[in-house]
C-alpha cells in the first residue's frame, strides 16, 4: 500500500507487522518548501472564522463516526497497529466524538474562555484582548496511539496556525487519512495542513524545520523529546511537550467489586496500554480485598477480550508478554511476594503484588499487562511516585475522597484526575499534562486604553516613584 | 523405555526438583503425577520461555535441578544482544548431548575427504569469553556443541582468535575452494552461515565461481539467519533459499547438499535439515528421542496440520538432568511440513520449517518507557 503524504520526493518501504507499505518521504529541500509555502497562508489562514474549522472538524468526525465510511481505514490500522478491528472502532469513536460541534465549543470555552478572542479583539476591563496564531507550527507525533493525530492537528487548526505533521515510521498511516477526510470536506485545509514523512534519524531535517517554525508540539519518547527540547531552546523556538507520561489508578474504596473491575478493565484495554493515559499499577488500599480485586479485574479483562478482542497480527505481542509474563510469575512468585491472574493464552495478565513494580516492571505493563500492588499509606504510594514517576505523570484514575492526596499527588505533577474507567476519555475542556493546548498555539496580545481605574498602573508607578525619592535612591 | 514414559518420568524430576518449574506448573492448575498420563496429554504440560534463562533476569541459578556440586559447568548462549543465556549442565547433560549430536551426526553427515569450517577450533570457542561463576566454568554452548563434532585432523578451521573475537582466514579459504576446483572431490564446507554468506557474497565481485561438484557438501549451523550472531552483524536479514541459491552458484554445489543444524542453549538436542529445492527451504526433522510442538500465536494451542505456523516448543525426555529444560517454548516461529514424516526422503517422524526468530518492538510514543527508549 502507497501512502503519498503530501509531499514526496519518493517512497520508502516498510514492513509494519508483517504490512507492507509504501511511505512517500521528504528530502529537506522539499519540507522547508513546504514550511515557506504555509508560511505564505499564515494571513489568510489567520483571517478564518474559528466557526469555519468548528464545522469543518464536525463534518469530519461524523465521518469517521459513519463506520461505512472508516471502515477501510480501520481495517488498515488494524494492520499497521496490531489491534482489532473492534477495538480500534472504539478508539475512533471515543477520539472522534471529541471533534464534534458541542465538545469543540465546551472547549473553547474552557480554555480560552471567550471562543471569538481567536476571531476579533474582546473587550476587557483595561481595553481589549485577542489571541493570535503562533504562525507554523510543527507537529511531530509518535505512533503509540492514532489519537495524538485529530487531538494535534484539530488544536493547530483551531489556534489557526498553519501546521505541519511529520509522522512516525511506527504508524504512518492515519495522519494521512485524517488529512484527506479533511480535504474532502474543504479543500482549502491544504493551506493550513501539511502532512510528510522523513526517518527520525535524521537530525539535519529537524533542525531545518526547527530552524523556520515559530512552534513544536511534540508527542514521544523521552531521547526524542529531549532532542527536540534543545533544538527548541537552541533557535528558542517555543516547545509544546506531550510525553513520556505515565499514568495510573488508585482504590481507596469499592462499593462493587464487580463494577469497579469492570471499568478498571476498559482503561488497561484502550489503546492497549500504548497511550500516555493508560493505566499501567493500580494501587489499592489494604483495606480492601486485593486478591478478590485481582481476581474480578481477570475476569473483566477476561470478558472484555471477547467484545475487544487483541488482534494477534503479530506474534511478538504474544511472545512478549507470555516472556514477561513468566518472569514476573518467577521474580514474585519465588520471593513469595504475588500471583499471577492471566489467561492461559496472552490475552490479559493481573499481577498482584506486594512490591511496588521497579522501572524495568512498569516497562513491560503494555497489552494487558497490569500490576495490582496494595498499599498501606498514601505515603507509600507518594514515595514511589517521587523515586520513580516523577516528570512522567499524567493521568490517575481515582476511586476516593482523600483531596490531602489529590492536592499531593498534582503537585508531584499528576495533570489529571478521572473517575476509574474513565481515564481515556478526557473531557472537552481539561487540562492536558498541565496545560491547555490552545493557549500554548496562540499568544495573548492586550490593548490597553487609557481607563478610569482606582489602582490603575499609573498610580503604581507614582507610589513606586514617591518611595524611591523618600529612600534617597 | 519409550519417549512418553521417559518424557513423563523427567518432567516429574523436574516439577519435584526446581521450585520455579513447580510455580510454572501451579499457576496453570498442572501436575504432572496426574495431569500426563497419555501421550495426548503432553499438548498441555507448561513450559519455560528460554529468556528466563537470561543473565539479566537472575534467574537461572533458580533454574537449576540440582544443587551446585552436581553442576558441571555452565553453559552459555553467543548472545546478539549482550544477554546471554546461562544453563547449568551436568557432565551427564553434556554426554546425552554428545549422543544426541552424534547420532545426527550419523544421519545427516555424508563423507568428507577435505573440509573447512566458518568455526574456530572448538577449544577456541570454549576459550572465547571463558570464565567462572559460583565456583564452575563458564564456556559457550556452541563451543561445546562444536566440540561434539568429529573434524577431519586436516579440517581447516577458517575462524581464527583476533584481538576483537575472530577473524576470517579468507585467503584459505579461496585456496581451498581452489584446490577442490571441478576435481569432484568429497570436499565439505559449512560452518556460521552468516560468515560463510558474507564471504561468498565479497567473493563473487572478486572472483570467479568454482565447481566444486556432486559429491560436495555443506553444512551450517549455529543460527544467525537473521544476519547477526554474537557479534558478527551483517545487516541484513539471510533468506535460506537466497543463500543456498547463491552458495550453490558460486561454489558449484548441488542445492540437495546443504543441511543445516538448529540448536540452542536451553535446548538438549540438535535438529538437521536438508534443504529441498521444492520446498526452496531446510526440512528438519524431529529426532526420535524429542519432541517438538507448534503452538498457535493467539490460542498458544498446538498445531498439527501441513502449513500450520507458530511458536515451536521443544519437549526434553533426556539431557536436562542439571536444568529446568524438560520443556522449553523458544521464541522461534516454526512451520510443520509434515507431522509424521519427511516429504522428500521419507523419514518417519515430524518435520518442520524454521520460518525464524520472532521480531518486534513497542512503538515509542507518549507512553513513557522508564528503563530507556532507545
Amino acid at each position: 500500500m502507497k501512502i503519498p503524504m503530501t509531499v514526496s520526493n519518493g517512497y520508502v518501504r516498510r514492513n509494519i507487522n508483517g504490512f507492507d507499505l509504501e511511505i512517500g518521504f521528504s528530502d529537506e529541500n522539499l519540507i522547508l518548501n513546504e514550511i515557506e509555502r504555509l508560511k505564505n497562508n499564515k494571513i489568510k489562514v489567520h483571517d478564518i472564522e474559528t466557526e469555519k474549522t468548528i464545522e469543518i472538524l464536525d463534518k469530519c468526525a461524523r465521518k469517521w463516526l459513519d463506520r461505512e465510511y472508516s471502515k477501510e481505514h480501520v481495517k488498515v490500522l488494524s494492520k499497521i497497529i496490531n489491534q482489532s478491528e473492534e477495538l480500534i472502532y472504539k478508539e475512533i469513536e471515543i477520539t472522534m466524538q471529541m471533534l464534534l460541534k458541542e465538545n469543540v465549543k465546551r472547549l473553547l470555552k474552557e480554555e480560552l474562555e471567550d471562543e471569538e478572542v481567536l476571531d476579533r479583539w474582546i473587550d476587557t476591563y483595561y481595553g481589549k484582548v485577542h489571541r493570535q496564531p503562533r504562525g507554523v507550527v510543527f507537529h511531530n507525533v509518535s505512533g503509540n496511539a492514532f489519537v495524538v493525530i485529530p487531538v494535534s492537528v484539530s488544536m493547530g487548526l483551531l489556534s489557526k496556525n498553519c501546521n505541519i505533521v511529520k509522522v512516525s515510521a511506527y504508524e504512518p498511516y492515519f495522519a494521512y487519512a485524517f488529512y484527506n477526510s479533511l480535504v474532502e470536506i474543504d479543500e482549502s485545509i491544504k493551506d493550513r495542513l501539511s502532512i510528510i514523512y522523513f526517518d527520525s534519524s535524521r537530525s539535519d531535517i529537524y533542525e531545518g524545520i526547527v530552524k523556520n517554525v515559530n512552534a513544536v508540539i511534540h508527542w514521544g519518547g523521552e531521547n526524542s523529546r529531549n532532542f527536540m527540547a534543545n533544538l527548541c531552546a537552541k533557535y528558542n523556538v517555543h516547545f509544546i511537550e506531550h510525553g513520556p507520561k505515565v499514568s495510573f489508578q488508585v482504590i481507596d474504596e469499592i462499593d462493587d467489586y464487580d463494577e469497579i473491575s469492570e471499568y478498571a478493565a476498559r482503561d488497561i484495554i484502550l489503546w492497549e496500554q500504548r497511550a500516555c493515559l493508560s493505566p499501567r499499577i493500580i494501587f489499592i488500599s489494604k483495606d480492601l480485598d486485593a486478591q478478590k480485586f485481582c481476581k474480578y479485574l481477570a475476569n473483566s479483562l477476561e470478558k472484555l477480550s471477547k467484545e475487544y478482542p487483541k488482534s494477534y497480527s503479530n506474534p511478538w505481542d504474544t511472545v512478549k508478554t507470555i516472556q514477561d509474563r513468566q518472569y514476573v510469575l518467577l521474580k514474585h512468585g519465588l520471593s513469595k511476594t504475588g500471583e499471577i491472574y492471566s489467561s492461559n493464552n496472552a490475552d490479559y495478565t493481573v499481577v498482584e503484588s506486594k512490591v511496588f513494580p521497579t522501572k524495568y516492571d512498569v516497562d513491560r505493563c503494555f497489552s494487558r499487562f497490569i500490576y495490582v500492588c496494595p498499599y498501606f499509606s498514601k505515603d507509600e504510594i507518594i514515595s514511589y511516585i517521587d523515586q520513580n514517576l516523577i516528570g512522567y505523570l499524567q493521568t490517575m484514575g481515582y476511586n476516593g475522597k482523600d483531596e490531602e492526596f489529590i492536592e499531593k499527588v498534582t503537585l508531584m505533577g499528576v495533570s489529571i484526575i478521572t473517575q476509574i474507567g474513565d481515564m481515556s476519555l478526557h473531557y472537552p475542556g481539561t487540562s492536558h499534562d498541565g496545560l491547555f493546548n490552545l493557549q500554548e498555539l496562540t499568544f495573548v496580545v492586550s490593548r490597553q486604553d487609557r481607563v478610569n481605574y482606582k489602582f490603575n498602573i499609573r498610580d503604581l508607578l507614582t507610589i513606586w516613584f514617591k518611595r524611591r525619592i523618600k529612600d534617597g535612591n | 523405555m519409550g519417549f512418553f514414559e521417559d518424557f513423563k518420568n523427567n518432567l516429574i524430576g523436574q516439577y519435584e526438583e526446581c521450585e520455579a518449574y513447580r510455580l510454572v506448573c501451579q499457576q496453570q492448575g498442572f501436575n504432572p503425577y496426574t495431569d500426563l498420563k497419555y501421550e495426548d496429554d503432553i499438548d498441555y504440560v507448561p513450559f519455560l520461555v528460554t529468556t528466563v534463562f537470561k543473565r539479566s533476569n537472575g534467574l537461572f541459578t533458580k533454574l537449576l535441578r540440582k544443587n551446585l556440586d552436581g553442576i558441571l559447568k555452565w553453559t552459555v548462549s553467543s548472545s546478539t544482544s549482550g544477554d546471554p543465556s546461562i544453563v547449568g549442565r551436568t557432565e551427564n547433560d553434556i554426554q546425552v548431548l554428545r549422543n544426541f549430536v552424534e547420532e545426527d551426526d550419523k544421519v545427516f553427515r555424508k563423507r568428507h575427504d577435505y573440509e573447512c569450517t566458518f568455526f574456530p577450533l572448538a577449544e577456541d570457542m570454549k576459550a572465547f569469553g571463558r570464565g567462572e561463576f559460583l565456583g564452575k566454568a563458564l564456556e559457550s554452548y556452541l563451543g561445546n556443541i562444536l566440540d561434539i563434532f568429529t573434524y577431519r585432523d586436516d579440517t581447516i578451521f577458517l575462524l581464527k582468535p583476533s584481538q576483537n573475537g575472530f577473524s576470517v582466514d579468507v585467503d584459505s579459504f579461496i585456496r581451498y575452494i581452489m584446490e577442490h576446483d571441478k576435481k569432484d572431490h568429497y570436499a565439505a564446507l559449512g560452518g556460521s552461515t552468516p560468515l560463510f554468506y558474507k564471504t561468498v557474497l565479497s567473493l563473487k565481485e572478486k572472483i570467479k565461481p568454482v565447481e566444486l561438484g556432486e559429491k560436495a557438501i555443506v553444512h551450517t549451523g549455529g543460527g544467525g539467519w537473521d544476519g547477526r550472531k554474537g557479534n558478527i552483524n551483517i545487516g541484513t536479514m539471510i533468506e535460506r533459499w537466497r543463500f543456498v541459491e547463491d552458495v550453490s552458484k558460486f561454489l558449484g554445489i548441488p542445492e540437495e547438499n546443504f543441511t543445516d543444524t538448529y540448536s540452542f542453549t536451553e535446548n538438549s538436542f540438535t535438529m538437521t535439515g536438508h534443504y529441498s529445492k521444492e520446498y526452496r527451504d531446510y526440512i528438519f526433522h524431529v529426532p526420535k528421542w524429542a519432541k517438538v510442538i507448534i503452538r498457535d500465536f493467539k490460542t498458544l494451542k498446538p498445531l498439527k496440520r501441513s502449513g500450520d505456523r507458530g511458536l515451536i516448543q521443544v519437549l526434553n525426555a533426556y539431557g536436562t538432568e542439571g536444568f529446568a529444560g524438560a520443556s522449553i517454548l523458544v521464541d522461534d516461529i516454526g512451520e510443520i511440513v509434515d507431522y509424521n514424516r519427511c516429504p522428500i526422503c521419507n523419514t518417519e517422524g515430524m518435520t518442520i520449517k524454521i520460518i525464524g526468530r520472532v521480531k518486534g518492538t513497542e512503538a515509542k510514543g507518549c507512553g513513557a518507557t522508564l528503563g530507556g527508549d532507545n
